[in-house]
């Protein structure tokens, strides 16, 4: 099955910290994953908008103008958005962090307001988009932040940064521009029997049916099928 | 440099006789893939189905059942599409590891899928689905599928890593649904293990691997086997590794991310395992936003 549509893409990555401010552990691989992904995504014709990395990523492209982001002309201007950096998670709010101070280190979820504007897919490839699987758990961390996007990729608790895992963009690019799910190639991809990565894909939807509909089926060619009220989340994990 | 910290008890330098093997290069062509396909039930004779060629992968398929092959490792890849992850809503598969390795191996074992007796059971994941309202009302989650990876063992070593596996998924009916399979050939002893290196030495490797980057690693746990590397790794030798699971954790324990680094175990090892990190381009600067 091929796809129909174009979609718009963007990626951002972090993998040098500075040792003063936003100081966290430097990592190796983050760029090797979303490069991949935005490569083959261009090479199957998609629209390659922007690819930001360590100092030209900033928590400013995800977090939204109500809370004096600039998430809009952004993360929010693409149809599918990866990013891969150092990711935490407390108290159900998930925070992505950034190597520099754009203006903050970090952007906690509660900031975000995804798909407000063209965002349809987002792939959090740092860790703890969940903690855990406890359906609560997975409501109160991404119910307030998907408005309007389609479905969010991630992971169960952490994340590798390995050179094993260096073909995981690249791959899950392949599959959904060849006709696959998202969420399901996502789960089948990102999961790994042997760094032990854990995989997470949660689809929004007006109703339930909505929703598993997105979560079973849905590929790129759902690009421009909104979810006008995130009513329902439904996930599927693998671990 | 990364400050590489050991939380856990170092393995003991294995001893007893070890190889290091050649490995076949993959052959990935038409033949071999409707070969492939026949043998897993696929008509795949010359008139049917659709080949699909691209620089990573050869694919082959028929209806609903797609068969993968990737060119550098030779892995295979089978889906049926109509059942592979597929829920129908209402089904919920309880099966014990037990049961679920049993209907992999058989599986395995009609298909050839691997010598007899050269594999053991890994692990069995398990896919779930669930929803719940956006208040968390009416939440439910079942197990759709059943993922059962089967290790290879070589000279009753296991072989870690990526590769060196199969892969049975099983669905709520307990029919197989799909296959991976990453198990380069063998191609004879290309030289014996002179004396075994200490995991201290691959920890020292692992050291020297990240000198460039700063941070704390705490190693969590060293294993021991043959590697195999993944779908899209050109591997030509199998030989005996240190396997270092580590934790990037930030001071508070709150932000983890976690590191692998894999270091020949042999004295007379053929080159590194882990690639060298590479320098990486610069980017230019970003202009300032606009808003």
């Amino acid at each position: 099955m091929s796809i129909h549509v174009h979609v718009r893409v963007g990626v951002e990555w972090i993998n040098d910290f500075h040792p003063t401010t936003c100081h966290q552990n430097d990592l190796s691989y983050c760029d090797d994953q979303v490069v991949g992904f935005y490569n083959h995504m261009g090479s199957h014709g998609h629209v390659q908008v922007f690819n930001w990395g360590d100092d030209n990523a900033w928590e400013t492209d995800f977090r939204h103008p109500d809370f004096g982001g600039d998430s809009l002309n952004w993360s929010d201007d693409v149809h599918f958005c990866m990013v891969n950096d150092h990711g935490g998670n407390s108290a159900n709010i998930v925070s992505f962090y950034f190597s520099n101070a754009h203006t903050n280190c970090s952007v906690p979820s509660t900031k975000m307001r995804l798909g407000k504007k063209n965002l349809k897919w987002i792939a959090a490839l740092g860790c703890d988009a969940v903690l855990n699987t406890d359906a609560a758990h997975i409501l109160a961390v991404w119910g307030g932040p998907m408005q309007g996007v389609h479905i969010v990729c991630g992971y169960i608790g952490t994340a590798a940064d390995s050179s094993w895992t260096a073909g995981l963009g690249g791959d899950f690019a392949d599959d959904i521009c060849g006709g696959d799910t998202i969420a399901g190639s996502w789960v089948s991809r990102a999961y790994s029997f042997w760094t032990g990565d854990d995989s997470i894909a949660i689809a929004a939807g007006v109703t339930r049916d909505d929703a598993i509909n997105r979560r079973e089926s849905e590929n790129l060619d759902w690009r421009d099928l909104n979810v006008a009220a995130t009513n329902w989340l439904a996930w599927k994990y693998r671990t | 440099m990364a400050d590489i910290k050991v939380t856990g008890k170092l393995i003991p330098t294995p001893r007893g006789p070890v190889r290091i093997y050649r490995l076949k290069p993959p052959s990935v062509n038409e033949k071999a893939v409707r070969s492939l396909a026949r043998l897993l039930g696929m008509q795949a004779d010359a008139k049917s189905g659709t080949l699909r060629s691209d620089a990573d992968k050869l694919s082959y398929s028929q209806g609903l059942l797609e068969l993968t092959m990737y060119r550098a490792s030779g892995g295979v890849r089978f889906i049926d599409r109509a059942r592979w992850q597929v829920d129908d809503r209402k089904s919920d598969l309880k099966i014990e590891d037990a049961a679920a390795s049993r209907l992999a191996q058989n599986f395995v074992k009609k298909y050839k899928l691997a010598p007899a007796g050269e594999t053991k059971f890994l692990k069995a994941a398990r896919l779930h689905v669930g929803e719940a309202t956006q208040g968390g009302k009416e939440a439910s989650d079942r197990i759709i599928d059943v993922g059962v990876a089967l290790q290879r063992i070589v000279d009753k070593i296991p072989v870690d890593g990526p590769g060196g596996k199969v892969v049975v998924y099983i669905d709520y009916e307990r029919r197989v649904t799909g296959l991976e399979r990453i198990w380069r050939e063998l191609a004879g002893v290309y030289r014996r293990g002179e004396s075994y290196r200490t995991p201290q030495n691959a920890l020292d490797d692992m050291e020297a691997h990240f000198k460039a980057k700063r941070g704390i690693i705490e190693v969590q746990e060293i294993r021991f086997g043959y590697f195999e590397d993944g779908w899209h790794g050109k591997q030509q030798y199998l030989q005996p590794a240190y396997m270092i699971f580590g934790m990037l954790s930030s001071p508070d324990g709150s932000i983890r991310k976690r590191t692998i680094y894999v270091a020949p175990a042999l004295s007379n090892a053929v080159g590194r395992i882990t690639p060298p990190l590479e320098t990486k381009p610069a980017q230019r600067a970003r202009p300032a936003a606009s808003y």
